[in-house]
């Protein structure tokens, strides 16, 4: 009888820093060549399952661990990670926090490097595991210098070329654009058919999964709660139970006229804007008026972040001009410009910095106004964004959906005419984008202008009645018809 | 995702520089003589003759900008120790002289590491240490930090970013003005982010057999080249030159 891949028995885990325990009871077993998805809510507790499997929980991250685990017929938790990590490759969530060298061929070389093998061997596992992933003409290209679905191509090829029969892909494309997305998924189907890898996925954004995985394993507090062929992903009781995006979503976006009666609060005026390196937007025209919601969508690194920089005054046009509510944004001072328009950047991590989530927000009132009294305000704020029950917890501690709630209550404080937010949904489930639209609909019910830079349907169609694309450094405003521009959106 | 841009820049400097020619041997010998030599040597004029070797190293290896984001910001933080030191050291002519040389040597330090990561990767790391016979132990957490610089340099500039846009401005009197709100305001998110990013890079590398004990083999060798005894030569004699400088001013020669 042939072994299975994997194979998990009662297994329990609880980290270090944590008196909750993140597995409880855990039984699992995964043919080979299967085709696995393991899903539901953030911190489920599936990104801890994929790192006991590879070794990393206990060796790395340390903890209390029990059960049992075979991997490849060998256990995890005894051999040392570096043992491990030869038959179970994993691609991590970030790309550029994979990549350790500066080109492709060094960056593919670097396992096989490790493992002490002979340059002959590492030379043909390269091109090899390049070809694989059909990279083999950018081999000598700088790292840096790929775009962001070639830079996951390599995360792929750098686990590949150290053999790994089985494959784990912690939430891999949850930073990609849906063309990448597709090319990534007829990847995954290539590596399952012609390598007879392994597949193990780890997500929640379960869109055009449905076509690719053999089986769904569904986690919530640590546990197994259900399991099921690729079918389940189309149940939308199963979906909205475990948080998961994708498969059930097909809204259309409801189209609102420019409200050109109304106030300009933003002008750009053949706005130019260039970075050394070579990318620019060029001959920006649009105006934007109080109280409308607009999306700002396009491919991965096609300038959605550098637009939104561009209308804070964070970055200056190099020619023509951006108004903020009648101020030349190169001209205003920050302090003038960030009381205009408050903008939530992608990473709450970084914005957040005060001892609870009420002072965080409190703070951002006090340097919009300062020496008004704010209490009650901050209170009607936190309530609005439904974490007034988590006001006294530090920000740090809580979840990267209730982290981003947090953000934008801090932006609302000040007061702004205008709130841009950039990609807030990253890796974000559906509870906590639910959460967040309800939010953001309340904010757009009060007449607050939002403009969103995003390629996530879900939040754009139900929020946004205005649709810029940008395109080739171009800002095309799509005027009631998205059908050229769908290869842009997917739901995260 | 965010732009990669500010890093790509970074690094690409090594890219099309003179410094390209030299190997991770070489930029070690330059990174730990300096360093060496910036407490070794006390006077003002060696020490910002120091300085000046550091900015002509940058200019050639064309990573000037990189250069000016790292120490602007280094100066910034050592600019805060003085005017801490102010509140603990009464004598103007002692704190002068002890700030002067907390600016001078934070300035070249910085240089000369912001330099050395700037126009080594990693893997050349790796090979030069292990050519140097080094122990793994001691591999393992410098190439982690020399691939976590750019990274935090990134956050720094996002984190940079993010007060702005709350509508705080990040300048060298705003920070004296509300000291603890800066330390606060640019500290806690660094030490999440970074705490964050090493513990993501060095899991990536555990995940890639980084901690194999067998010995590591190479797809490529590190080349040393004539440039490099060039180079070595030349900093040997500026050094020398310096210090024998150094002891004249001081009367120790």
């Amino acid at each position: 009888m042939t072994l299975p891949a994997v194979k998990v028995e009662n297994l329990s885990y609880r980290y270090p820093s944590s008196q909750a325990p993140a597995l409880k009871g855990v039984n699992l077993e995964i043919g080979r060549g299967e085709t696995v998805l393991i899903a539901g809510r953030s911190g489920c507790g599936k990104t801890t399952l994929a790192r006991c499997l590879n070794g990393l929980i206990p060796h790395f991250h340390g903890g209390e661990i029990s059960g049992k685990i075979l991997v490849n017929g060998a256990n995890p938790l005894t051999l040392p990670v570096w043992k491990t990590a030869s038959s179970v490759g994993m691609i991590f969530q970030n790309p550029e926090s994979q990549i350790f060298t500066l080109v492709v061929e060094d960056e593919v070389a670097f396992g096989p490097e490790n493992l002490a093998l002979p340059r002959t061997e590492i030379s043909k596992r390269v091109d090899w595991a390049i070809a694989a992933v059909g990279l083999s003409r950018l081999k000598k290209k700088h790292v840096f210098e790929l775009s962001d679905g070639q830079k996951q191509r390599l995360a792929v090829a750098s686990a590949l070329s150290c053999l790994p029969d089985i494959l784990i892909f912690d939430e891999a494309t949850s930073n990609l654009d849906k063309k990448a997305r597709e090319d990534f998924l007829v990847l995954l189907t290539e590596l399952k058919r012609r390598w007879g890898k392994t597949i193990i996925l780890i997500d929640h954004r379960v869109s055009g999964l449905e076509n690719v995985v053999d089986r769904v394993v569904l986690m919530e507090n640590g546990s197994i709660a259900a399991s099921g062929g690729r079918s389940i992903l189309s149940d939308d009781r199963i979906v909205r139970k475990f948080g998961l995006r994708g498969c059930v979503f097909e809204g259309n976006p409801v189209f609102s006229p420019p409200k050109s009666a109304g106030e300009e609060i933003i002008e750009a005026r053949s706005a130019s804007f260039g970075y050394a390196g070579g990318f620019a937007l060029n001959n920006v025209n649009f105006s934007i008026y109080r109280g409308e919601s607009v999306a700002i969508t396009g491919g991965n690194g096609s300038g959605k972040t550098t637009l939104l920089k561009l209308i804070a005054g964070l970055l200056k046009p190099g020619a023509g001009s951006i108004r903020l509510l009648e101020r030349d944004t190169r001209k205003g001072r920050w302090n003038e410009l960030s009381r205009v328009a408050s903008v939530v950047l992608q990473n709450p991590d970084r914005q957040i910095f005060m001892n609870s989530v009420y002072e965080e927000v409190a703070f951002s009132r006090r340097i919009a106004d300062p020496g008004k009294p704010s209490e009650e305000m901050v209170e009607k704020i936190l309530f609005r964004m439904g974490i007034s029950e988590i006001k006294n917890r530090h920000p740090h501690s809580l979840s990267q959906g209730e982290k981003q709630r947090v953000t934008v209550a801090s932006a609302i404080a000040k007061r702004p005419d205008v709130l841009l937010l950039d990609e807030p949904t990253s890796g974000m489930d559906g509870y906590h984008l639910g959460l967040l639209i309800e939010s953001l609909a309340k904010l757009k019910k009060d007449g607050l202008t939002i403009i969103i830079a995003s390629h996530d349907a879900e939040l754009l169609f139900k929020l946004c009645g205005r649709f810029f694309v940008i395109e080739n450094g171009k800002v095309y405003e799509t005027g009631g018809s998205l059908s050229n521009h769908m290869k842009f959106f997917c739901s995260q | 995702m965010s732009s990669p841009r500010g890093l790509s820049g970074l690094f690409r400097s090594r890219e099309s520089s003179p410094v390209r020619f030299l190997s991770v041997e070489t930029k070690m010998f330059h990174l730990a003589s300096v360093i060496i030599l910036s407490f070794v040597v006390r006077s003002a004029g060696c020490l910002f003759l120091l300085f000046l070797s550091t900015f002509a190293y940058s200019f050639f290896a064309r990573s000037l900008r990189a250069h000016f984001f790292i120490v602007k910001r280094m100066i910034f933080f050592a600019a805060v120790s003085v005017a801490l030191l102010a509140v603990v050291i009464r004598e103007p002519a002692y704190l002068a002289g002890t700030a002067v040389r907390i600016l001078a040597r934070v300035f070249i330090m910085s240089s000369a590491g912001i330099l050395f990561a700037a126009t080594t990767s990693p893997t050349e790391l790796i090979r030069a240490l292990d050519t140097l016979r080094a122990p793994k132990t001691l591999i393992f957490p410098i190439t982690v930090a020399v691939r976590f610089i750019p990274a935090i340099v990134r956050e720094t500039g996002e984190i940079a970013d993010s007060l702005k846009l709350k509508g705080i401005s990040v300048g060298f009197f705003d920070f004296l003005r509300h000291p603890g709100i800066y330390y606060r305001a640019i500290f806690m998110p660094l030490v999440i982010r970074s705490i964050s990013i090493s513990d993501e890079l060095a899991a990536a590398a555990e995940a890639r057999c980084f901690g194999s004990p067998l010995k590591r083999t190479f797809l490529r060798r590190n080349k040393v080249s004539a440039g490099d005894f060039i180079f070595v030569s030349a900093m040997t004699l500026f050094l020398i030159g310096l210090i024998i400088l150094d002891g004249k001013i001081r009367g120790v020669f």
